[in-house]
């Protein structure tokens, strides 16, 4: 955990916000929070790239941020830009040119590192969080760009993803219709787009509670003014009928809303109404806490997911459910894994982070079979790539999805080219792990948990491993005889397999 | 008549340059709506030609009476040796003549006006002799512009031990045919242009501000007319040659039968020091560290205090200390108006030198301030300073100064703010209030303050402050209201302002509706007061005082009490609209019991003065007469620590 201050800048679709925090122990305080409309999220949505002359109002904010830094002599700060950014065309160029004016480093944010964060932000500012958590609860985070949402129910993420309407993307959207029923366009989008959430809100037997984030929210407390950290849905459905059809400049004048909060005010109201009736609930709870703030937190330690590691494996496993794979099967695979990694150590020579990316890519392993038995490497591959799993970022997404890839292929399979999209270091990490999650694989190829443990002697050219089994695994002898010749490849060391059979 | 005689020449300069100041905005601006034909009536309900015609012909009582107290100042002025009045026997003629020689005319340049001299610009308030001359049978009027480099009067003593006071303009008169060889004067007379000085600048549009005002400024003494003070006697053919070659008109003209321009005045109140108000030795709080301890101490207790009666080094010390010490990280301050010597920014520039962040938010245009603004500006830029100008169509009136210090690795704010300004030389003879605090609220919403002003944030949440013109003047009227209703049901309701204007309509509503209610409303108004008090069924239950003594009294302290309320602030804002629309402006609640005692006990003596208090009744102010004990309440702050 970071001592003394930390500041986080983060570009969003319509403001650039900088949150300065002081840290003492696991004490914090948020001493200043700046904020600067920007609409780059505009340029985005309606132009698909960023204008030159919004990269350099940016330019003219982050050197004003610069002062800020200098004021309180900060050297641990983190420039992050919402992962609406990455849709940008120009985004490369973007980074580049705001690194050569600023000499600011910009990160564009996963979307599942964004969620994941909203989410852990929720979790410590939210009083009670833990009690509610018990009876369901859906996070949900409105923003500019997209809404971010996070099911949890009993400690376990049972959905996360991110819907596609934004408030400015709504906006945009639906910019051509008039403003008397621009309105019934959003109703009618959220309602659509919500619906699905509906099947795993029933499926979990329901969701006792909503929280929200966001900047939305701080446009809620701005028109609400609640005192305490709750708003009453009949609030939020009687300030939208009077208001659903108004102009911008109506709702400015009868609001007092600046006109960046003018756009979005029907979008926001209508995204919570349909949230609070998808979960049949009449309290919307907030978090006051700015996403700047949380991640200010987060990145500088303050807070963290202590359950993180657990959480991860019940999200993944949960995935695994979804796309029909064997759970149990993935559980056992996971274990062997772990354990070859941990008696191989000197072998690989990987670092201590990457046995729970093995873990976690021997936990999903198998969800490309959901698809057919024909290019299941290729399937899992695609599936494993796409998945947002709140607390491990893209990067790991998709060193999983290889490493499932190479372990699964066959050579008649279609060949992905991983090898040029990675360095050298990461292929070779990721043949390793693919090799040791071969071998894992193999040991329960049957499904059915024949084998019970194992243990790994090396000896000299030679590692072999005994296998204790309740009777002869016949499959398994099979597959890891596919496996050896992979394993030989990678580490240059032949490894065997002795059986033990203990009959029952 | 109470007031020793070179305090009274002293107050007699002051009120000659404020009523050119008030010529120069004020009456200059009504000429200006009338000029562009506008002629409707304002919230006065007179229109401007009205305005004027009503200003001109009080003015010229003004005169009238700063002459009949000059009268009186200069007979007794012989009692104490000095002569303003004085034979020109030899020996004043020769040294009039040696100082004419030697000091005045090789700076002169009379311009006799002929085709190929034509009549020179004549810049603004710029002291002027116009002369009437002859050569054979013909005549000529000729312009001697007295340079603004030389002194208005010289002070001689001649054999006898008398000090005899010499106008630059007896001198040169009694040496004119040395000037005019050839020539017989017919005539000499005096003129005095004044002229539009409104700096009229709109920040939104101008590209660089500083830029923009010092050219507006450069024009201000090119501005249209605003009065002609001219010598009574001058003969109708000259005044119809100025009236043409200066293009006024007779509406704007002022015979002046004795003096012309008295902030002469200035340069005889050093005269006789005894008869000077006891030099003013400021009270210390003897408690504060002059070092970095006194960062502790701030932390332990706020440092409250009344200028001048206490020194405003107190505020000037810290910064100082702050400037040396290296735990300070930044420094930020705002400027509306300080003196071209002021520690304070000294202490800045060498706080920038030690690598410090120094933000000032310098007001460039504050009015008649703008040079002085101008170069502090240019100097720390040049020092490193981070220098801004605020916030386009918006003063920056607040008096706010926060210093950030890092202390075990957190921040800490150190907040000063005040209903006065950074400027040593008027924290000398204006009252006002300072708070120096290290709470952590005011700290934040002044940090807010900063970075709005500095234009870091465009969003701006404040807690424990109030800053016009976002939540200012919700929050008065929000604390007027709570009175009037506490009172209204039958609770007793007691407001006290203290400003130096009140001219808000919607407040002025608000205290009548209050005194309606039964509160007890208690004002102390300096200058303008819209407000009409002691009427019946509108506002009986409402005073209305001004003190006028030795100090300009200048703080603004709001007091509300009722069953739900006890609350006591100062403010930077008077209760004017543009104060509370057009400005940016501070209010602040004073917390800490020792603080807040010190401020009602300042409040209860200042509404019990009785010999400098004046009484707003109907339209005109009288004295207050009172039978109990004689209060001076700036005598009794003079004479009493009521801050330990």
């Amino acid at each position: 955990m970071k001592k003394g201050l930390y500041a986080t800048i983060n570009v969003g679709s319509s403001a650039v916000r900088m949150s300065v925090i002081s840290l003492k122990g696991s004490d914090y305080k948020e001493i200043d929070y700046l904020v600067k409309p920007l609409a780059i999220g505009m340029d985005i949505f309606y132009k698909g790239y960023i204008t030159l002359e919004n990269v350099q109002k940016l330019v003219e904010i982050f050197l004003l941020f610069k002062m800020k830094l200098d004021e309180y002599n900060i050297a641990n700060y983190k420039i992050i830009c919402t992962s609406e950014v990455k849709d940008a065309n120009n985004k490369d160029f973007f980074i580049d040119y705001i690194r050569i004016h600023t000499g600011f480093d910009m990160k564009i944010l996963d979307t599942s590192e964004e969620i994941y964060v909203k989410y852990v932000g929720t979790k410590y500012e939210f009083k009670e969080f833990s009690k509610i958590e018990k009876g369901g609860v859906i996070v949900v985070t409105i923003a500019s760009g997209n809404i971010s949402i996070n099911i949890l129910k009993q400690g376990k993420i049972i959905h996360s993803g991110v819907l596609a309407a934004g408030t400015l993307k709504l906006r945009s959207m639906f910019a051509n219709i008039s403003s008397v029923k621009r309105y019934k366009a959003y109703d009618q989008y959220i309602h659509n787009i919500t619906r699905e959430l509906k099947t795993t809100i029933t499926a979990n037997k329901g969701i006792k509670s909503l929280i929200g984030g966001g900047s939305s929210i701080n446009l809620l407390i701005r028109v609400f003014k609640p005192k305490k950290d709750v708003i009453h849905k009949k609030e939020i459905s009687d300030l939208y009928k009077k208001v659903k059809s108004y102009s911008r400049k109506e709702l400015m004048e009868d609001l007092s809303l600046r006109e960046d909060e003018a756009i979005v005010i029907i979008p926001t109201l209508s995204a919570y109404i349909h949230l609070l009736e998808l979960v049949e609930q009449d309290y919307l709870y907030f978090s006051r806490s700015s996403f700047p703030f949380t991640l200010a937190r987060f990145y500088s330690g303050n807070i963290k997911d202590r359950d993180r590691d657990k959480r991860v494996k019940s999200t993944l496993l949960l995935i695994a459910k979804r796309y029909n794979a064997d759970v149990h099967h993935a559980e056992r695979v996971a274990k062997y894994a772990l354990k070859l990694y941990h008696l191989l150590g000197d072998l690989h020579s990987l670092n201590s982070n990457e046995d729970k990316v093995l873990e976690s890519s021997a936990l999903i392993h198998d969800v490309g079979s959901f698809i057919g038995k024909e290019n299941i490497a290729r399937n899992s591959h695609s599936i494993i790539s796409s998945l947002n799993i709140p607390g491990l970022d893209n990067l790991t997404v998709n060193f999983m999805a290889n490493i499932v890839y190479q372990m699964l292929k066959l050579p008649s399979d279609y060949q992905l080219n991983i090898f040029t999209e990675c360095s050298t270091t990461d292929f070779l990490v990721i043949k390793k792990l693919a090799s040791l999650l071969g071998i894992a694989k193999a040991l329960d190829i049957s499904k059915v948990g024949l084998i019970r443990d194992f243990n790994v002697t090396i000896r000299y050219n030679m590692i072999l491993v005994e296998a204790f089994s309740t009777k002869e695994p016949f499959l398994e002898l099979l597959a890891f005889d596919k496996q050896k010749d992979i394993f030989m490849k990678t580490f240059g060391v032949p490894i065997d397999i002795r059986i033990r059979v203990s009959y029952e | 008549m109470n007031n020793p005689i070179m305090e009274r020449i002293k107050f007699l300069a002051i009120s000659a340059s404020n009523l050119d100041e008030f010529f120069m905005i004020r009456v200059a601006g009504l000429k200006n709506q009338l000029s562009l034909g506008y002629n409707e009536k304002d919230m006065s309900s007179k229109t401007p030609k009205e305005q004027i015609n009503e200003i001109t012909a009080y003015v010229k009582k003004l005169y009238n009476e700063q002459e009949k107290i000059l009268d009186d100042i200069k007979k007794e002025l012989i009692t104490h040796n000095i002569l303003m009045y004085y034979d020109q026997d030899e020996e004043i003629l020769e040294i009039m003549e040696n100082i004419f020689i030697n000091d005045i005319m090789p700076i002169l340049s009379p311009i006799t006006l002929d085709p190929s001299h034509p009549f020179p610009f004549i810049f603004n308030k710029r002291f002027s002799m116009v002369l009437k001359i002859s050569r054979g049978n013909k005549e000529y009027l000729s312009l001697i512009m007295i340079p603004e480099n030389i002194n208005r009067v010289y002070r001689v003593k001649k054999s006898n031990n008398k000090i005899i006071v010499l106008k630059i303009e007896d001198i040169i008169s009694s040496n004119v045919s040395l000037l005019y060889r050839g020539y017989k004067v017919l005539s000499v007379d005096h003129l005095r242009v004044t002229r539009n000085a409104d700096v009229d600048v709109q920040k939104e549009e101008a590209y660089d501000l500083l830029r923009s005002i010092e050219d507006s400024v450069s024009r201000r003494d090119k501005g249209s007319i605003a009065r002609i003070e001219i010598s009574s006697g001058i003969d109708k053919e000259t005044l119809e040659v100025l009236k043409s070659q200066i293009v006024f008109n007779d509406e704007d003209i002022f015979n002046i039968d004795g003096d012309i321009d008295l902030t002469y005045l200035f340069q005889l109140c050093n005269l006789l020091p005894d008869k000077q108000f006891k030099p003013l030795t400021p009270f210390m709080i003897d408690s504060i560290p002059n070092n970095k301890d006194i960062f502790e101490y701030i932390k332990k207790k706020d440092i409250f205090f009344i200028r001048p009666y206490y020194s405003f080094s107190m505020v000037s010390n810290l910064i100082a200390i702050a400037s040396t010490d290296k735990d300070v990280l930044a420094i930020k301050m705002t400027l509306y108006r300080t003196n071209t010597d002021s520690k304070i920014l000294t202490s800045l520039i060498e706080a920038a030198n030690r690598g410090k962040q120094v933000s000032v938010v310098v007001e460039l245009t504050a009015r008649f301030d703008e040079k002085v603004n101008i170069t502090w500006a240019k100097n720390l830029e040049q020092a490193g300073c981070i220098v801004s100008y605020g916030i386009p169509d918006l003063k920056v009136h607040a008096k706010a100064m926060l210093i950030i210090r890092r202390e075990e690795s957190c921040i800490k704010r150190y907040t000063h703010i005040a209903t006065g300004n950074y400027n040593e030389n008027t924290a000398m003879v204006y009252t006002d209030i300072d708070l120096i605090t290290a709470n952590d609220d005011m700290g934040k919403d002044i940090s807010e303050l900063f970075n709005y002003l500095m234009s870091y944030t465009s969003i701006h949440r404040w807690s424990s402050l109030f800053i016009a013109p976002f939540t200012l003047k919700s929050r008065i009227y929000e604390l007027v209201d709570t009175v009037t209703e506490d009172t209204a049901n039958g609770q007793k309701g007691m407001i006290v302002m203290k400003m130096n204007s009140l001219v808000d309509k919607d407040m002025i509503s608000k205290l009548y509706k209050a005194s309606e209610a039964g509160v007890t409303v208690r004002l102390i108004v300096r200058g303008i007061c819209c407000l009409k008090p002691g009427i019946k069924g509108l506002s009986s239950n409402i005073t209305v005082t001004s003190i006028v003594g030795r100090f300009l009294e200048h703080p603004r302290i709001f007091y509300f009490k009722s069953k739900s309320l006890d609350k006591v602030f100062i403010s930077s804002a008077d209760i004017m609209p543009r104060n509370l629309n057009g400005r940016v402006e501070v209010m602040a609640e004073i917390i800490e019991k020792s603080c807040r005692k010190n401020l009602l006990d300042y409040i209860e003596i200042s509404l019990k003065d009785n010999v400098k208090s004046w009484a707003l009744n109907g339209d005109t102010y009288k004295k207050v007469t009172s039978k109990g004990k004689a209060i001076n309440s700036q005598n009794y702050f003079l004479e009493n620590r009521i801050i330990e």
